[in-house]
């Protein structure tokens, strides 16, 4: 099954941590297809939906103005290293 | 609501071209299973429901007709395959969700972000665990057993002369006893007890010898009694 990405650009980076905290709770217990299908839906919620839209614009303009770069969650992906990557 | 507030949600759609966009994407995750005509269709007829079913208190109009709409469209996908179904309960469950997901607007930001995922993922992860463990390999089979036993039927229906194929949609499809088939066919009683029996025995004949040799299971398609001419299946289905 073909991944339903809305532009198949690369993922913000805010975006691609908040996936990586929301499936660590099911990595090893769901199959790697399954895991593939909860990433797909949860690009398509985190991408579309307004209320991840806003959140996630809220975020980009206060990292911004704080000059951290996406630097938005401590522990999680941080761009300017190079931190952990897609989980399928 | 008014009709021109119909009007203008329905010009909004059009330009969101969310019908278009979704029905796209999903003809290519579920490609051989449903073209994106057949998409655009549902699509249409779920926006139509949108425009006159949206109230502001639902939040905005953008996210319910997004997630209905998808909603709508998935329901036009036939899913078979158990891999396939688990993929599509989770997206179905998604869109559910999301068609009226609103959050909590006094949190903070990245509070608003992760409860949206852990939701979704929650919603998705309990939607595919029910799905997978509501058949499995063995539903599968016994689907593709179903759906041959219904071509058998089907080809032994069209080759019956005709009194015969009247008595079996008098008995099997209006639900008709067989006193009450005789008098519908203004045959003898033994006559239409000959024909019954005949007629179960070609259908016996022919599903045995496309090794349908148990009584498959329906995964939700419409019982279908004439099936009691094979065995229960017990679990003793060969392969």
């Amino acid at each position: 099954m073909s991944p339903t990405h809305p532009t198949d650009e690369p993922l913000d980076p805010i975006v691609e941590a908040t996936i990586q905290r929301a499936m660590r709770p099911y990595l090893g217990v769901l199959p790697p297809a399954a895991l593939q299908t909860m990433r797909d839906t949860l690009v398509e919620a985190l991408t579309m939906h307004p209320v991840a839209v806003e959140a996630v614009d809220a975020l980009r303009k206060r990292a911004a103005a704080d000059g951290s770069g996406t630097r938005v969650r401590d522990g999680a992906l941080e761009q300017e290293d190079g931190g952990e990557k897609g989980v399928a | 609501m008014n009709l021109e507030r119909e009007h203008e949600l329905a010009l909004r759609l059009a330009e969101l071209g969310t019908v278009e966009r979704w029905a796209r994407r999903l003809a290519r995750r579920y490609a051989g299973l449903v073209t994106e005509c057949d998409l655009i269709s549902l699509g249409n007829f779920a926006a139509a429901d949108v425009v006159r079913t949206h109230v502001d208190a639902r939040g905005s109009f953008e996210a319910y007709s997004e997630w209905r709409i998808k909603r709508a469209m998935l329901g036009g996908v036939r899913v078979e395959a158990r891999e396939r179904r688990i993929d599509w309960a989770a997206h179905r469950a998604q869109a559910e969700l999301l068609a009226l997901y609103q959050g909590d607007a006094r949190a903070e930001p990245l509070d608003r972000l992760d409860r949206l995922a852990d939701a979704v993922a929650a919603a998705t992860f309990v939607a595919m665990t029910q799905e997978a463990q509501r058949g499995g390999e063995a539903d599968m089979i016994a689907r593709e057993e179903y759906a041959t036993a219904m071509e058998v039927i089907g080809e032994v229906l069209a080759a019956l002369p005709r009194p015969k194929h009247k008595l079996f949609v008098l008995v099997y499809c209006e639900g008709c006893s067989l006193t009450e088939a005789q008098a519908a066919l203004h045959v003898h009683y033994n006559t239409v007890l000959r024909w019954h029996e005949e007629v179960l025995a070609t259908v016996q004949k022919e599903l045995e010898r496309h090794d349908v040799t148990s009584r498959p299971g329906r995964g939700g398609a419409p019982r279908v009694s004439v099936l009691g001419v094979v065995k229960p299946s017990n679990d003793a289905r060969r392969r």
